[in-house]
């Protein structure tokens, strides 16, 4: 049994306490504000951030995107070289646009790090419905507590050292699911959504392998577990925004979701800089920008030059 | 100024000792086996690798099969004492092979009589009527090799602890002038490993065994010989010997600043550090990145030619170049000392050996400037735990940085410059042809002066920028000097040593006669290209 503090008491937040706490590892849940809450034994509800830290050498970050820099700028003075870090954001954070865990190196003294991401997210923790997650991480001790901690009856864990590849696999799955909703969508048959998830997996392991991560990466749980939830569920995000383009509905599509743009565009831009073919990424973007339709975008991916598979 | 190796004699006998046993007790832990059975796969492990080697063996080495031989028959024989005895034999034999020496005279020698060890090649080198008009130029090393860097943190930081310098590698005589640097710039001498090879050159040999340099027999390739040679090297960090190591391993065949690091010794930084720890001796260990900047590199020929063959990365020991010519090496060093370019020696901020920064105090600092106890990595529950794992991965992390210090450190030379340029243009005019047929294809090319002067000017603009924005230093002379100066030092300098000028004036055009040269000190900007490419368009 061992002490955790959980920073960000949202859906995942309160999912991972609820689970460490199951595991009978004391949790102190880290908010900005007060919670009145119900919360299960074990999880202790606090906004005192550094008093955590002070207390517990696991760290699980289970903030969105867009608030990762922030908050480890305000944790940073509190970080210590015995302090383990899991982050759980989906994406790029929005003000450099960095992989969570690269975010944690850079603003912290924080070295071992770990991710989690795959095919499940809060709610089917909640519910204890039967799925999987991987953690990646190149610290395999720590990776190794992490799944002893969190697997249960109705979840199992894998690891991976490959956290570059579990985080961009997880970033990919996310912008590419607009794609997805997309041809959901246009309602353009079961063939077609199938040659664009293949499509999508391929160009995924393509563009991981050529930032950074590993072969194969992409098709375990950050890549395809989460792309395939997205269109099992028709949810995410991404797959609506893809599935309002695809209505003609684009006004403001960029500014509800700045998110989405900014992860496509640094994505797409890396690919380029190592001159990665990733035709996808890049309609995703045009569709995003709403420099181009839906069906144009199609059409576009398929007049591409033939090529072996 | 009493750095331990002052010492070192004293003490050389107890070294070998630690290290013998700590090797013993290394090895009964082998791989995944454990006792008899890890130091029977040990010695497995050596004699099938030295049985492979010496049958390709000749003369004095070949004699030496047979014994080899012999162990590997009787290994399967041998009960657990015999094992360990045979272990301990070996590991004698090997870190007796290994093991420097330091010679307090041959320092206040070389300190004193002779500048830098360069200088001694000279008197042992007929150099006929060049002699008096450029040995007086040794005397005053400092006008043509630049040391940079906060030489007065450094200073204090060899006092609180040890210090661990790790540079880039392009030259055999990198050592000598980063011996030279450490005694110019007051920081105390540095142990470090040698290629075995480089000691068969009597001047340079003869100052590196006294000096602390311990040698590294790179032909053996087996797990006892090199885990003896990775514990003697933290044996010495723990006893607190200033180190050096060159991560690259060996000398950049490409002229490219190093990225990938061979981890190794670095990790033995981290080693020495926790095993202190573990005996309660608190002295910080510092990695100190540092970049060797050459305007020409002694054995650049040898080195691109080397890169460009197909079997150039294997080909680790290169005993034929230009380092093993006495007359080539004192004829480098003379057209150094000639030039109006400084060769640039840049000593980075220190790192602890988790890759965090230094203060002025020498406390570690995070990335917010917070005060850091870097013991603090190597604990779990609030004791310290070993992990094999988790320090490996340290050490990748660690890696990671010095290789990005090795590039902000870099300091641009107008060759560097030079290089890039016209090497780029040939690659535009040229599109089609791959980097082989267009080092074969473009010798004689022409390129207008006029029109290399303008792009160089928008290439030295961005490169300002980047230097402004803490990613790369430039030489004051690219940064400030006037480009027509700029143009023709790099064009001088180019001409004064190799055996045949990377390029030369025509009228108002220069033409391309070694795009091999202009390719290799080119690289050195190679990192960057693609922004720079962009930079320098019209």
């Amino acid at each position: 049994m061992s002490a955790w503090a959980v920073f960000g008491d949202g859906a995942w937040g309160r999912a991972l306490a609820r689970r460490l706490a199951a595991a009978d590892h004391t949790v102190l849940l880290v908010g900005l504000t007060a919670s009145r809450r119900k919360l299960p034994a074990g999880v202790t509800h606090t906004t005192d951030g550094p008093a955590a830290m002070a207390t517990c050498e696991r760290l699980v970050f289970a903030l969105p995107a867009a608030e990762v820099e922030q908050g480890l700028r305000a944790l940073a003075p509190h970080c210590k070289g015995h302090h383990r870090a899991l982050t759980t954001a989906r994406g790029l954070t929005t003000d450099n646009h960095r992989r969570a865990s690269e975010a944690v190196q850079a603003l912290t003294c924080i070295r071992q790090v770990a991710v989690l991401a795959g095919a499940a997210d809060a709610q089917a923790l909640d519910k204890n419905q039967p799925a999987a997650l991987v953690v990646g991480s190149p610290f395999g001790t720590w990776a190794d507590e992490i799944q002893d901690s969190l697997v249960g009856k109705h979840l199992r864990i894998y690891t991976n050292p490959d956290a570059v590849g579990v985080e961009l696999s997880n970033a990919l799955a996310a912008v590419l699911a607009v794609a997805m909703g997309a041809a959901r969508e246009l309602a353009v048959g079961a063939a077609t959504e199938a040659t664009a998830l293949t499509r999508a997996v391929a160009e995924m392991d393509r563009v991981v392998q050529g930032l950074g991560g590993r072969a194969n990466t992409a098709h375990g749980l950050a890549g395809l577990g989460a792309l395939t939830t997205y269109i099992f569920e028709g949810g995410g995000a991404g797959f609506q925004a893809g599935q309002a383009i695809a209505r003609g509905e684009t006004e403001g599509l960029a500014d509800r979701h700045p998110e989405l743009v900014e992860a496509a565009t640094t994505l797409a831009a890396r690919a380029a800089k190592q001159r990665l073919r990733a035709p996808m990424l890049g309609a995703v973007l045009g569709l995003l920008k709403g420099e181009v339709a839906a069906s144009s975008a199609l059409d576009a991916l398929m007049q591409r030059a033939a090529r072996a598979e | 100024m009493n750095p331990p190796i002052f010492q070192f004699n004293r003490h050389r006998g107890d070294i070998e000792r630690e290290v013998v046993s700590r090797a013993v007790e290394a090895f009964e832990g082998f791989g995944s086996a454990r006792g008899p059975r890890a130091l029977q796969l040990a010695l497995n492990d050596a004699a099938y690798h030295e049985i492979h080697r010496l049958e390709r063996a000749k003369g004095r080495e070949a004699e030496r099969l047979s014994g080899w031989q012999k162990l590997a028959r009787r290994i399967g024989r041998m009960d657990e004492g015999e094992l360990r005895d045979e272990v301990r034999r070996l590991a004698t034999w090997y870190v007796q092979d290994v093991v420097g020496h330091f010679d307090r005279r041959v320092y206040r020698f070389a300190t004193q009589v002779l500048p830098v060890g360069l200088g001694a090649l000279f008197n042992a080198t007929d150099l006929g009527g060049g002699i008096p008009r450029n040995l007086k130029a040794f005397g005053d090393l400092s006008q043509r090799i630049r040391v940079e860097g906060d030489l007065p943190h450094l200073r204090a930081l060899a006092e609180k602890g040890t210090l661990v310098v790790v540079p880039t590698h392009s030259s055999n005589l990198d050592s000598v002038v980063l011996g030279w640097s450490l005694m110019h710039a007051g920081l105390p001498p540095v142990t470090y490993g040698a290629g075995k090879n480089l000691f068969t050159n009597p001047v340079t040999g003869y100052f590196m065994r006294n000096l602390g340099a311990y040698r590294v027999d790179r032909r053996l390739r087996h797990s006892l010989y090199k885990g003896v040679l990775k514990i003697y090297s933290q044996v010495l960090l723990e006893r607190g010997y200033h180190s050096l190591f060159f991560p690259g391993g060996t000398r950049s065949r490409s002229g490219l600043v190093e990225q990938k690091l061979k981890l190794g010794l670095l990790g033995s930084a981290l080693a020495g550090f926790a095993e202190r720890r573990h005996r309660g001796d608190d002295r910080p260990i510092y990695v100190v990145p540092v970049t060797i900047n050459y305007p020409l590199v002694l054995e650049a020929e040898t080195l691109i030619e080397d890169h460009l063959k197909e079997a150039g990365q294997a080909r680790y020991i290169i005993e034929d170049d230009e380092f093993s010519r006495i007359g080539r090496v004192s004829h480098f060093a003379i057209k150094l000392m000639g030039m109006d370019t400084t060769m640039v020696i840049r000593y980075g901020a220190p790192l602890d050996v988790f890759g965090n920064r230094i203060d002025e105090k020498g406390r570690s600092i995070g990335p917010d400037g917070t005060v850091l106890d870097p013991g603090k990595y190597l604990e779990r529950d609030g004791r310290p735990v070993a992990d094999a794992g988790r320090d490996a991965e340290y050490t990748r992390q660690l890696g990671r940085r010095v290789a990005a210090a090795f590039l902000s450190e870099t300091v641009l030379l107008p060759t560097n410059l030079l290089g890039w340029l016209l090497f780029q243009r040939e690659k535009a005019m040229a599109p089609h042809l791959d980097l082989f047929a267009l080092l074969r294809t473009t010798s004689g090319d022409r390129h207008d002066r006029a029109e290399i002067c303008a792009a160089l000017e928008r290439l030295r603009r961005k490169l300002v920028a980047m230097e402004d924005a803490d990613r790369v230093k430039l030489d004051p002379l690219v940064r400030e000097g006037a480009i027509d100066e700029l143009l023709d030092d790099a064009i001088n300098t180019f001409g004064m040593y190799h055996t045949h000028s990377a390029l030369e004036r025509s009228g108002d055009s220069l033409v391309v006669r070694d795009p091999k040269l202009l390719f290799f000190y080119g690289n050195r900007l190679a990192h960057w290209t693609d922004e720079l490419v962009e930079a320098v368009q019209p």
